[in-house]
């Protein structure tokens, strides 16, 4: 059968571009890529004897076609039109953004990546909805994924959810964000019966359902960028801790919006919503650091070291 | 159960303290004893009215 000139065209520009949009540069059998490529073996040598002679002499035009035969086989490729294109994902994307996010100067690159990347999510999408942060277990990766589905689909979810005060309580909740802060997974949500928004931690939500009511988007609702809106935004104590004289010096440089005491200590007053976080800054500094208030938090703390 | 190679007696004893009653030292004898010891005066601070 005579070979047209077409054919065979046809057939090396397949040659070029399948062998160039494969993710290794090891050579190939003559026996596999014949196969593969639904020509016999004799077809495929008499092609390549054909891009070889190509690629004698310089072509501009021909530049980026690399030809080389081995005792076992051939390796081919192009640097050209036919190289597999970067083709990232959505899940890729939003995993290179999120990495980007996370650094420091990170936020400009992400734009970046965005204009030039399709798929590639808003950066400020991935701030109010994504985090860097500890796998989570296996109750909190469940409840993140329910609530990242409701979130997406704008359904209601029901809740039952264990306090920092470790009050139980029962809530239809509108989810809004999914985010991760000092730890921790929280979900941000309107609160129907707070009537408000509320931040719930992942770990503490004791059983979740999604509702078949679905939920509208309430005008004017601010997104959690900050682990101190996440403070703001829940029923937070606040509690006084003095320090002695002998680390005062130290933590007014590491807090300094504290008061200077005419002892010589030092008192700051946090804004508390996990008593364990605040009981273990506190107990870091064994004997010169002491909840003064409120009573309740010095009681929590003596349990832990009564 | 887990070894720890201690340089700084004094970090280590308050950075255990911050697991409260979750953590203790088995030995040595001494270390034991110094943990107890800060245990007690930071519970001090808290009996006071």
């Amino acid at each position: 059968m005579t070979d047209l000139a077409e054919t065979r065209v046809q057939r090396l520009i397949q040659l070029v571009a399948w062998m160039s949009q494969r993710d290794t540069d090891e050579p190939l059998s003559y026996e596999t890529a014949a196969s593969q490529l639904g020509v016999d073996e004799r077809t495929l040598r008499s092609d390549l004897g054909v891009l070889l002679s190509l690629t004698e002499g310089y072509k501009p035009w021909l530049a980026s076609l690399q030809v080389a035969l081995t005792a076992e086989g051939f390796a081919l490729g192009s640097l050209g039109a036919f190289r597999r294109p970067l083709r990232l994902s959505r899940d890729e994307s939003l995993a290179l953004v999120v990495g980007l996010m996370g650094v420091r100067g990170g936020r400009p690159l992400a734009e970046r990546l965005g204009q030039t990347l399709g798929a590639a999510p808003d950066p400020t999408e991935v701030e109010r909805n994504w985090g860097l942060g500890p796998t989570p277990a296996e109750h909190v990766a469940q409840v993140l994924g329910m609530a990242r589905a409701a979130r997406d689909q704008q359904r209601k979810l029901a809740l039952v959810y264990c306090s920092s005060e470790a009050e139980r309580s029962s809530r239809v909740v509108h989810p809004y964000q999914v985010v991760q802060r000092g730890g921790h997974w929280y979900l941000v949500a309107w609160c129907e019966q707070a009537k408000g928004m509320r931040h719930f931690r992942a770990d503490r939500v004791l059983e979740l359902e999604t509702l078949g009511d679905s939920f509208r988007l309430r005008p004017g609702i601010r997104p959690v960028t900050r682990a101190g809106d996440l403070l703001s935004a829940d029923r937070a104590v606040t509690v006084t801790v003095g320090f002695s004289p002998r680390i005062a010096r130290w933590l007014k440089e590491r807090y300094p919006d504290g008061e200077q005491q005419p002892d010589g200590s030092y008192r700051v007053r946090f804004p508390v919503a996990d008593p364990r976080w605040l009981a273990r800054e506190v107990l870091q500094y064994g004997a010169e650091a002491e909840v003064l208030a409120p009573e309740g938090m010095r009681t929590f703390v003596r349990d832990l070291v009564g | 159960m887990l070894d720890f190679d201690v340089r700084t007696r004094e970090s280590f004893v308050r950075w255990l303290l911050t697991f409260g009653d979750q953590a203790e030292v088995l030995e040595p004898v001494a270390l034991r004893e110094q943990v107890a010891r800060l245990r007690a005066r930071v519970a001090a601070l808290y009996h006071r009215s």
